[in-house]
């Protein structure tokens, strides 16, 4: 079960426990990592390439997440047997700054009691493990960007898939502190 | 010896009306006989019939370039009018320390004597005196003042960056048209070099009760952080109080809480609790909100250059109390926007929406709900509402009738702080839901409507918009600054939706000179020269390209007025007189320069104006007369004032149409207005 709290004063500030690990990040954790009023540069430099790759930001963290800054359009499948069931869709706001495990991971829990660890974190992809305690076990999830405002990704328990998302940006999403 | 206005509320109302009956003053908005006034007779000070079919009503939508085109058929000699928006930044933020030319007067920082030319304090620094208060219970916008700061709580870095948001002058070039070219290292230059959310380090550890000269501290060229500029958080920071009413100061606003909001709730809870170990940094603030530029060191050496040369007002406000959509918002509806269902009628938006800064138990000023992921609408009808009563309450204690009575519409929830708009660039509407922050389309009358009706042209220039993807200059563009956004009826018409442009459609527009009539433009949020993802000189360098690209075409330049000011005071201090018109504003001033060849020579102008201010213009100058609606600020009349105070309107609530913002000498209106007559 996810609960989310502001953890500090001014709203900015985010705290995520997940039931059993309490495991917490904060926003503050990341030199970046705030709810900037505007988008991450980067990202149009991303966008500018003509080949598709992905620039290193020189004085960002080098495992800044590139996803650009915006409203997303988060599309959920849970598996079963192999047959994807009917999706579900989020919409979120990635602000500059913003934590993109909160954004775009927390709403892939494949069951009530699983929790994440081992969190990775590239330019172009986030990666993670996945305990249930029970059956089944444990797995991995994984999303990965083919653009700045286009990625997809899945969980996969005992190996096999649980869970597919895809995520779009559609539009800005201004900061809040505005 | 201050006067109580309690005791004489209809003085200053009554007094004003003798005068304009003995003096037929329909249109005196300075002290200083305008040298045009045979001109400006001919001028109609405001519009003056309200749009019928409001929303609720039959909603009709708009089909341009089917009539005559009107953008030409106009009263001065003014063409196009270009409106530049900044960010965040009051009129003594920047012009605190500024010095106008010979024979001008400013009301600043410096002129008043709170701040000496170098930045330290003045003899009467005691008029920008800070305070600390105490308030539980009931949300009042002028809480119980306890003691003034010995010293005002340490800067705080808050969001400013730690380094530079780009590493190089060409990385920043890659990215960013909106800069003249010797500009881009500044977008990789300034950072702070120090953790967020911390003591800001840079500036002294010991502050005195004074506003506080960043000059000292750090360079023009470093970010800094931002302050809190909320809608519920502003009132209480200008802490009016008809009590506290004078001669000079009707309003009885006096401005003296800016810290203690900023380190008591700052920007908002989200609805939380208070944390454990609560300090005057846990906001990530500080005194912030005392900071100031230094011009008369060199800070905003542009804009500078452009008020000695130009025309420049210090009395221009922020017309909403708060932050950046809601302004936005009252610039393009000459009034707030409300929580509508799918007729446009008002509904209730979901309940962790709703605005509470009532005092959460066992805190001093720490509310039950607010914030940027929280309540952000009002029931401004209700004074049972959390607020409500308390702000109703000194409107309607005020020496003067605010706006329409101090109404809202009955039942509607307005939108008082940042939520996104209704609609995509695509013209998608946006989702919606508890957890979405954003607002439905509304249907309400706006300035593009007016406009369009009247066969004016106009276009919205969004750096960043790119075809309504909304994703240009990395994702920069800001989506709540552009009101048209907000508009159903502008949003789901293809035609009308297609005035929403990009800045590089504004530049070739000058340069091709097909610019429309009415053009409003804002830089992305790498330029906008908001605190901590921005900076003034990034806004400088904005305006200066567009302003010397105008400069560049002559024909252009005979026949266009550029305009440049700011969403709102970013909740810095300012000590300038506040109007308050109706329950969203006025808030603090900000900077307004016209750039024109009809305001030249450095004049600084004293009559009182907000963002609407810029709708009376618009209507004035082509001719219409016809008001954005019955609600809209743009039916208030043109100030009324007195030679020895021409900041305070006798006959508030009181706006101007920026008409004395020019000086059309030698321009022939006969030939002109029988021109618009054919």
């Amino acid at each position: 079960m996810l609960i989310q709290c502001p953890a500090r004063a001014g709203g900015r500030g985010i705290r995520f426990v997940l039931m059993g690990t309490m495991k917490t990040m904060s926003l503050l954790a990341h030199p970046a990592a705030r709810w900037h009023r505007w988008s991450n540069p980067i990202a149009a430099l991303v966008l500018l390439g003509a080949s598709g790759s992905f620039s290193p930001r020189t004085h960002a963290d080098p495992g800044d997440f590139q996803a650009m800054p915006g409203l997303w359009k988060i599309t959920l499948h849970t598996l079963k047997d192999g047959r994807a069931g009917p999706a579900t869709v989020q919409w979120k706001c990635l602000y500059d700054g913003g934590d993109p495990w909160a954004t775009f991971v927390d709403a892939m829990v494949p069951g009530e009691h699983c929790t994440r660890s081992g969190e990775h974190r590239t330019s172009t992809a986030l990666a993670w493990t996945v305990d249930c305690g029970g059956q089944p076990a444990a797995g991995n999830g994984r999303i990965q960007l083919d653009s700045p405002k286009h990625y997809t990704g899945d969980v996969t328990l005992d190996g096999h898939d649980v869970l597919q998302v895809e995520g779009k940006r559609y539009a800005a999403c201004t900061s809040p502190s505005d | 010896m201050p006067t109580k206005f309690d005791r004489t509320r209809l003085k200053p109302f009554l007094f004003g009306a003798l005068v304009t009956s003995l003096v037929g003053l329909a249109n005196a908005q300075t002290t200083n006989p305008p040298n045009d006034a045979s001109f400006r007779a001919n001028v109609p000070n405001s519009a003056t019939t309200p749009a019928s079919g409001q929303s609720g009503g039959t909603i009709t939508l708009y089909s341009p370039n089917t009539g005559k085109d009107n953008s030409n058929r106009t009263r001065t000699p003014i063409k196009h009018v270009i409106l530049l928006i900044g960010e965040n930044r009051t009129f003594d933020h920047v012009f605190g320390t500024y010095r106008p030319p010979a024979g001008q007067t400013v009301y600043n920082l410096l002129s008043e004597g709170i701040v000496n030319a170098d930045g330290t304090p003045g003899p009467n620094v005691a008029k920008a005196e800070q305070w600390q208060a105490s308030q539980t219970g009931d949300y009042t916008p002028s809480p119980t003042r306890t003691s003034a700061y010995t010293q005002l709580p340490q800067m705080n870095t808050g969001g400013a960056p730690t380094q530079p948001y780009l590493s190089s002058a060409a990385q920043a070039e890659a990215i960013e048209p909106g800069l003249p070219t010797a500009d881009y290292p500044e977008l990789a230059e300034g950072g702070t070099g120090l953790p967020n959310d911390a003591v800001d380090t840079r500036f002294p550890s010991t502050l005195a009760n004074a506003p506080v000269n960043m000059h000292a501290s750090i360079s023009y060229n470093d970010y800094a952080n931002s302050p809190v500029h909320r809608f519920f958080q502003m009132w209480q920071q200008l802490d009016c109080n008809v009590s506290q009413a004078t001669r000079a100061n009707p309003s009885g606003c006096r401005a003296d809480l800016f810290p203690w909001v900023e380190v008591t709730m700052g920007a908002g809870n989200n609805g939380a609790t208070q944390p454990a170990g609560f300090t005057d940094e846990s906001t990530g603030e500080g005194s912030t909100s005392m900071q100031f530029l230094n011009m008369a060191q060199g800070d905003a050496p542009y804009l500078k250059q452009l008020a000695q040369q130009f025309a420049l007002s210090d009395n221009f406000h922020q017309s909403v109390m708060g932050g950046t959509g809601a302004n936005h918002i009252m610039l393009g509806f000459g009034d707030a926007i409300y929580y509508a269902d799918a007729n446009g009628n008002p509904a209730v938006p979901p309940s962790n929406q709703i605005e509470n800064p009532n005092t959460q138990s066992g805190t001093n000023n720490w509310w039950v709900q607010d914030g940027y992921s929280g309540g952000s609408y009002v029931n401004c009808a209700d004074d049972t509402q959390p607020g409500v009563g308390a702000v109703r309450s000194y409107l309607k204690s005020l020496p003067y009738r605010t706006f329409r009575g101090t109404d809202c519409k009955s039942g509607a929830y307005y939108l008082v702080n940042n939520y996104n708009p209704g609609y995509l660039g695509d013209g998608t509407p946006a989702p919606l839901g508890a957890n979405q922050f954003t607002i439905p389309p509304v249907t309400q009358q706006n300035l593009a409507l007016l406009l369009t009706r009247h066969n004016v042209s106009w276009k919205y220039y969004g750096e960043g918009w790119s075809n309504g993807t909304e994703d240009g200059e990395a994702g920069t563009f800001c989506n709540i600054c552009d009101p048209f956004l907000y508009s159903k009826q502008i949003m789901t018409n293809p035609t009308l939706r297609a005035n929403n442009q990009d800045i590089n459609n504004l530049y070739s527009d000058i340069q091709n000179g097909t610019l429309p009539a009415v053009a409003i433009a804002k830089p992305d949020g790498l330029l906008d020269g908001h605190p901590a993802s921005s900076k003034l000189e990034l806004f400088e360098g904005y305006v200066q390209k567009i302003v010397q690209m105008v400069q560049a075409n002559p024909q252009l330049w005979n026949n266009t007025a550029v305009m440049i000011t700011f969403d709102e005071g970013g909740g810095y201090y300012d000590s300038g007189y506040v109007q308050p018109i109706d329950f969203f504003g006025d808030g603090t001033r900000i900077p307004l320069l016209v750039v024109s060849k009809y305001s030249q020579g450095g004049r600084v102008v004293h009559t009182y104006y907000d963002h609407v201010s810029f709708d009376k213009f618009v209507e004035a100058n082509w001719g219409i007369d016809e008001t954005i609606s019955r609600r809209s600020r743009d039916n208030l009349p043109n100030p009324i004032q007195f030679g020895n105070n021409p900041y305070v309107p006798v006959n508030a609530p009181a706006i101007g149409d920026l008409m004395d913002m020019f000086d059309f000498r030698g321009w022939n209106p006969d030939v002109n207005v029988a021109a618009t007559q054919n």
